[in-house]
């Protein structure tokens, strides 16, 4: 009678790429194009986006040397630039491409409400000192205001069932020099 | 309630107007696929029966809601969060008991954690969190 959430995304922790859960006190870190650096030398150029997508773990060392998880680069409103190949449409981007959510019910159990936002210092406020656009795949356009509690992406309802999966992207640019702390929360209410 | 429902850490009770008791562990409503709350709605819609009283529990932490004439719905909530540059991660889950009156619906919310009573507007399906309104988040360090 456990309820989980488990937050997955396909990278290679060694051995192949597979979709493997972001430990708790692994982090999302995303950088500037080029090798993995994290800090300084990975810095996104403010008011560039994302050009590097990595999963460290509590020390920042990098857990997907072996294999990154795809970059989704915000281009514009309909498009996507995934993993450096170019512009395409947003609405191309495959389940294995997103970071993935999967909400576990035993006993079985309806979703009646699901959605995803990032925050900064408290819920109700936005990520001091960027921008962070997002969609869940099959979207035709970057959901622009997905930063507060006010600004809730939502993912919508389904039926009862023991499993239920949801897959989301970011992209994230920078506004000013420095560090940027941040929390993504997913919500799930079932029935 | 059943023997296997008696054993259980967490989960829902209910009490139709038949005097009958159900839990969500209940074989009555292990259906397919089905949610078993579902099931019991549907029993208690063909059977001409109202839910009368419906509780959630967690441990020995438990809120219950008589129904007053209003629907009752049984569920529960999960929150996962995640430091983008460490910081807070963790999930959090919760169980409810929903109230729906005319002007609020009344949530009863409870976990290992605690017990809350939140008042929301009528249609919004999502639990409130009570980690949103009970302290401030921590925040994720540079």
């Amino acid at each position: 009678m456990a309820n989980t959430l488990a937050l997955k995304v396909v990278y290679n922790p060694g051995g192949g790429a597979v979709l493997t859960a972001i430990g708790a006190t692994d982090k999302l870190y995303w950088q500037k194009t080029g090798a993995f650096a994290y800090g300084t030398g990975g810095a996104i150029p403010v008011n560039t986006w994302n050009d590097g997508f990595h999963i460290v773990n509590a020390a920042n060392a990098e857990l997907c040397a072996a294999g990154h998880p795809p970059n989704l680069k915000y281009v514009a409103s309909g498009t996507v630039d995934i993993a450096g190949g170019g512009t395409v449409n947003l609405n191309t981007v495959t389940t294995v491409q997103c970071l993935n959510l999967l909400a576990s019910c035993s006993p079985n159990a309806e979703i009646t409400a699901a959605s995803f936002f990032v925050y900064g210092a408290t819920e109700a406020d936005v990520p001091a000192g960027c921008s962070i656009y997002g969609f869940e795949q099959g979207d035709a356009a970057w959901d622009t205001t997905i930063a507060g509690s006010a600004a809730t992406h939502d993912l919508g309802a389904s039926g009862s069932a023991a499993t239920h999966n949801y897959y989301v992207g970011l992209s994230i640019s920078p506004t000013t020099n420095g560090a940027i702390t941040g929390t993504l929360k997913f919500s799930v209410t079932f029935v | 309630m059943s023997a296997v429902a008696s054993l259980a850490l967490e989960g829902w009770r209910a009490w139709l107007s038949d005097g009958r008791t159900f839990t969500d562990a209940d074989p009555d409503l292990q259906v397919e696929q089905h949610s078993p709350w579902r099931e019991l709605e549907w029993l208690a819609r063909v059977g001409g029966l109202t839910i009368d009283a419906a509780e959630v529990f967690c441990g020995l932490r438990y809120v219950r809601f008589e129904a007053s004439g209003c629907r009752l719905t049984c569920g529960g909530a999960m929150h996962e969060r995640l430091g983008l540059n460490g910081g807070v991660s963790g999930m959090t889950s919760y169980r409810w008991v929903r109230r729906e009156e005319k002007h609020r619906w009344l949530w009863g919310i409870c976990s290992a954690q605690g017990v809350w009573q939140v008042e929301a507007p009528v249609g919004v399906e999502m639990c409130p969190d009570p980690l949103s309104f009970a302290r401030p988040l921590a925040l994720s360090s540079g």
